[in-house]
């Protein structure tokens, strides 16, 4: 074999020998390293988030009505339509006919009887909103007996900040 | 020798591509800050009664509270009856014939002063315990038959607890 032969073989050889190696460095980890953390699956039963949906609160109220409170409502400004997280407790047992109001009193949205266990997601109101914080709006709950007469009971209204965003 | 010294060669080629990925993969350590945070909004769950059934001989009791309170330290639940109620009295009305009505003082302690239209009735913190107030409802004496109703509205409202109120809530 003549020298340039060799040469070339020998280039080869050192271009094998540093893939091989590079090959090696790679994989040591994966060949002779730790065991792999066991990972876990996901749950079949999770679904899209739509907001906080009842729970199991016990049984029935028979005599009392429990009223959802809260500090504020978020509204997106320049649109009537809105999303929301107003609902009847299921341990209620009364329609709640829920309002939301201004401190004017101007009304800007009213539902249909809203039965325990039921929320409403989704609002249209009468006018759309600048942005800004609106202090005493009021959240109307007027309360009625689940009977054919649908017999008014006492009734509630949450004071609130509606927080009107752009 | 000379083979000696390609073969060295060989071997230090070799280690040398082993080491490469494992350099590749050192990375000086890093120090950096990341902010968390979250807020959580403050709600409760106001308990009011369906209905106080009067009774023309003896008085009787509603009780008003909170069944749930997740509010601030700096904050309070603050309830008011805010309908239904005139010159300290709630008013029924006989469903058959609306000039019939009856009254019933409705007052903070039994046989107190008629609430006040707009008066604070309780107030409460996280701290409170229990989240409970009464109403004292006076009899309604003599009236006519009929089937008597009437309403009440209790409003709930989050304030500072600088806000000054009746605190009748413990």
């Amino acid at each position: 074999m003549n020298k340039t032969a060799k040469n070339i073989l020998l280039i080869l050889l050192a271009v094998v020998l540093v893939v091989g190696g590079v090959f090696v460095g790679m994989n040591w980890n994966h060949w002779f390293g730790d065991e792999p953390a066991d990972t876990a699956e996901f749950d079949a039963n999770a679904e899209d988030y739509t907001g906080d949906r009842d729970v199991y609160q016990g049984e029935k109220n028979t005599d009392t009505i429990d009223i959802p409170g809260f500090e504020a409502i978020n509204l997106q400004a320049g649109t009537t339509e809105q999303s929301v997280n107003l609902y009847n407790p299921e341990q209620n047992t009364c329609y709640f006919r829920m309002s939301l109001h201004l401190a004017d009193g101007t009304e800007l949205w009213k539902s249909g009887l809203v039965e325990p266990g039921k929320a409403i997601y989704h609002i249209t109101l009468n006018q759309t909103l600048e942005a800004g914080e609106y202090e005493n709006a009021i959240l109307k709950y007027e309360c009625f007996a689940m009977n054919d007469e649908q017999t008014p009971l006492n009734g509630s209204e949450i004071k609130l900040i509606l927080n009107v965003l752009e | 020798m000379k083979k000696k010294l390609v073969a060295g060669m060989m071997v230090a080629v070799m280690a040398a591509g082993m080491a490469l990925p494992v350099s590749a993969a050192d990375t000086a350590p890093t120090n950096g800050n990341v902010s968390v945070a979250y807020e959580e909004d403050s709600t409760f769950t106001l308990t009011i009664p369906a209905t106080v059934t009067l009774s023309e001989n003896a008085g009787a009791t509603g009780t008003v509270g909170l069944s749930a309170i997740n509010v601030s330290t700096t904050e309070k639940v603050q309830i008011k009856v805010t309908g239904g109620i005139s010159n300290g009295a709630v008013t029924l009305t006989d469903e058959n014939d609306s000039s019939n009505t009856c009254f019933s003082t409705v007052s903070l302690t039994e046989g107190g002063e008629g609430l006040a239209s707009d008066a604070v009735i309780a107030e409460f913190t996280m701290e409170s315990n229990p989240l409970t107030a009464n109403l004292y409802f006076t009899a309604l004496g003599e009236v006519p038959a009929g089937t008597y109703s009437g309403q009440m509205t209790y409003q709930a409202s989050i304030v500072s607890t600088n806000n000054a109120g009746a605190a009748t809530g413990e």
